[in-house]
């Protein structure tokens, strides 16, 4: 150790609390402690740490008579721990292993340590404020050799074999201190027994959360009921984290939840045969043809093997409806087109472009025109983000939404582009989820015309620049706020005709594009992007492979997102969307209520999540 | 972790120690399935005698079978294995009364069995989803320690949750 800096405070905490997670290490052996240990005393004066109360018990254990002098002096918790528990100190200094010790970290920070050993009956409890230290307590049995200490479901009870009586003397999950509850009782399980009636069970902070991960969260919003401790616990930002995490990792999960933006079609035979850009233009801008749903597909289902069962895929579908108010809110002035022989709609948003990460669905007119909506429909939130006031002569060009891992916040990327064409550079801002303010960042360098459908991919924001034949992909990094182009193979350069779709593929980047397209036969490449990190000097790089060519397939449009390694949703020209299967090459229905326009459909997995905004 | 080339001579017997007493003898390849006897072997080294004091024998039992039997599964790298293992679990968690599953996920957690603590709180989590909150409460014997008109607004915010 080198006792100077000021981290030496937590240094010395993080190195004790290590120690004493590895419980049976400190229980099974007589442990020898550094000696720079019994130096730190005076340090541990000097500094005031603030360690958590059980090491600070560990730590006096430890100490010897002499030491203790000094150590009553650090504060009104050490004084009066020392003089508690003094006939523990001195005439068991060193020798903690012979007693029975018990220690919880109770929820909610507050600690409580009980050390009972056959010499020392008594127990003290600590809270977090030093100030508020609950009277020890005399334990009623006196005689030792009759008197049997136990946990039973987290609650510590002395048990009196001879008198039959049992003691209960604390809950610390309930934070319940009875000095003495007096039951008859004959046996140890019946003493038990009677514990858990009347304080229930007790389960480790660390277990709960292993328990509570596996809950979806509609399961959670409900559970937050149970006890302040789980509503506490399910509300904690580090929980949904960990309940994201294990989402996205549990790749053998049960299930898997879609996003699916489509629009339905709506087509009289006349308007089918004239196949108008204008008709696409009515179904796009049209809000109540817009269908938001949430697919639920079982990962472990038997259809994909039996060919009888094959035609459709097993889902549920459900819809998402905005809220009326946030459709108000986003809505623009209803406006007809001059000389628009259809009749004129009532037009509320224009074109609903989607974006998603993380269980975060972000809504966003593709004109960009009016504000994006945020949604998590786990949780049937709705939230509106202002975009940033256009800076005059500039027009929105990108829209972005991705997680930053290093800072642990969610991030909106906007990127401006100058009204004429020839004129400036781009601009770009910056939204952290939570601040509601927007911050301009370097854009990127050269000009660009972005897809308006992009995907999020570990860390990092992609679109397909349209511009020079889909010859660039543009990234922005979420951590360092930095934009980068990264070509394409050649092959997939050429923009007559040409399909380019960017899609997520177990955790990597991956590009369709069609090599051949007609109505009735379209095939498409499928390239994954590799990333090497920089290592053993050789700089980091980026390059393609290509992993597979799909089809020639009949009438289908193009794909949409993958919701098994092998499984990839695509839609068809004729309003259907379907999964196909990467090797058996099989096609299956999604049995949406309708028919979807093809070329407007979003759809990206979609991670139930307790994340908020 | 241990490797077929360590395994070829006799292989290590490990005695863990329960709180009542009962002593197990077992390989030392079958217990290190176990985070906290891992580290502990590693650590003390000669050491073949494990106290563990927050372990009941009966329970150390239990989960030493299940360590037995993933070990086993685990030498023989059979594709099926998987799905045996995996039937072998759900045998196991399946008639659990809930007082054994609570003893056994205390004792796989300070055991440190990262597995079968997956595997036992899965079990638990399948006894949570869906249910009501009073069915919850009851199961785990949990009391509510809310004051009057806290539960009705946390309700309220999510109404739909609990429809």
């Amino acid at each position: 150790y080198t006792v100077s800096s000021s981290n030496y405070s937590l240094i010395i905490s993080r190195f004790l609390l290590q120690l004493l997670r590895m419980e049976g290490f400190l229980k099974s052996s007589q442990c020898a402690w550094p000696a720079g240990l019994l130096v730190c005393r005076v340090e541990l004066e000097r500094f005031r740490l603030h360690l958590p109360g059980d090491v600070v018990q560990e730590i006096l254990l430890r100490l010897g008579a002499d030491s203790l002098v000094v150590c009553e002096r650090r504060g009104n918790l050490w004084c009066a721990l020392i003089k508690s528990q003094s006939e523990s100190f001195v005439d068991e200094q060193l020798g903690f292993n012979k007693s029975l010790f018990f220690k919880w970290t109770r929820p909610l920070d507050d600690i409580f340590i009980g050390h009972l050993s056959k010499q020392v009956q008594s127990l003290v409890t600590i809270s977090k404020d030093e100030a508020d230290l609950s009277a020890s307590l005399p334990l009623v049995p006196r005689k030792p050799d009759n008197l049997a200490a136990f946990d039973s479901h987290g609650i510590i009870c002395l048990f009196d074999s001879k008198r039959k009586h049992l003691a209960v003397l604390c809950n610390p999950a309930l934070r319940i201190f009875n000095k003495s509850l007096p039951l008859e009782c004959d046996s140890e399980a019946e003493a038990e027994a009677a514990v858990v009636r009347k304080f229930g069970l007790y389960l480790p902070e660390e277990v709960v959360e292993e328990i509570l991960v596996r809950l979806p969260p509609e399961s959670l919003m409900v559970n937050k009921c149970v006890s302040k401790f789980w509503y506490e616990l399910i509300n904690r930002p580090s929980f949904v984290n960990k309940h994201l995490r294990f989402n996205i990792e549990k790749r053998d999960n049960s299930s898997v939840c879609l996003f699916l933006k489509w629009t339905r079609q709506e087509l009289s035979l006349q308007e089918i045969f004239i196949g108008h850009i204008r008709v696409r233009n009515r179904h796009q801008d049209d809000l109540s043809k817009q269908v938001l749903s949430l697919v639920t597909i079982s990962r472990n289902d038997a259809g994909a093997n039996t060919s009888a069962a094959g035609d459709h895929l097993p889902c549920v579908i459900e819809q998402v409806s905005l809220p009326p108010s946030v459709v108000e809110q986003v809505s623009l002035p209803p406006y007809v087109f001059e000389r628009d022989p259809l009749p004129p709609v009532h037009k509320q948003i224009e074109n609903l472009a989607a974006i998603c990460c993380h269980g975060i669905i972000c809504l966003f007119d593709a004109q960009r025109r009016s504000s994006a909506i945020l949604c998590n429909p786990a949780l049937r939130v709705f939230k509106i983000l202002r975009p940033p006031h256009c800076i005059p002569g500039f027009m929105f060009e990108g829209l972005g939404l991705g997680y930053d891992p290093i800072a642990n916040v969610y991030k909106f990327v906007c990127i401006f582009a100058p009204m004429d064409p020839d004129a400036g550079l781009l601009r770009a801002e910056v939204y952290t989820l939570g601040t509601d303010s927007w911050r301009e960042i370097v854009a990127p360098k050269d000009r660009c015309f972005l897809y308006s459908k992009g995907v999020y991919c570990r860390g990092f924001f992609y679109w397909w620049n349209v511009r020079d034949d889909f010859s660039k992909i543009l990234s922005f990094d979420m951590s360092k706020e930095e934009f980068h182009f990264i070509p394409v193979p050649d092959a997939a350069v050429g923009g007559n005709g040409k399909l380019h779709e960017l899609v997520v593929w177990n955790e990597s980047l991956v590009i369709f594009f069609s090599t051949e397209l007609s109505w009735f036969s379209t095939c498409f490449e499928m390239w994954v992007m590799v990333d090497t990190p920089r290592c053993n000097g050789v700089e980091a790089s980026t390059y393609w492979t290509k992993h597979l060519t799909i089809g020639p397939l009949a009438r289908i449009y193009g794909p949409l997102a993958f919701w098994k390694d092998d499984e990839l949703l695509m839609e068809s020209w004729d309003g259907l969307i379907v999964s196909y299967n990467l090797h058996t090459q099989k096609l299956r229905k999604l049995p949406i209520p309708g028919a979807v326009y093809p070329g407007l459909t979003h759809a990206s997995l979609c991670f139930k999540s307790l994340v908020l905004f | 972790m241990s490797s077929s080339s360590t395994t070829t001579t006799t292989t290590r017997l490990l005695m863990l120690k329960a709180s009542d007493g009962v002593t197990f003898e077992v390989e030392e390849a079958v217990a290190t399935k176990l985070g906290a006897i891992n580290n502990m072997v590693e650590e003390e080294g000669s050491e073949d005698l494990i106290c563990l004091p927050n372990v009941n024998g009966k329970f150390l039992g239990m989960v030493l079978e299940w360590c037995k039997k993933h070990a086993n599964n685990n030498t023989n790298s059979d594709k099926g294995n998987d799905e045996v293992n995996k039937w072998w679990d759900k045998e196991f968690v399946m008639d659990l009364d809930q007082n054994t599953l609570y003893h056994l996920l205390m004792a796989a957690d300070y055991l440190s069995g990262t597995e079968l603590v997956d595997l036992l709180t899965e079990k638990v989590a399948s006894m949570i989803r869906g249910k009501k909150v009073e069915e919850i409460r009851e199961t785990f014997k949990i009391k509510s320690d809310f004051l009057p008109g806290q539960e009705e607004e946390i309700r309220k915010k999510n109404s739909w949750a609990f429809e």
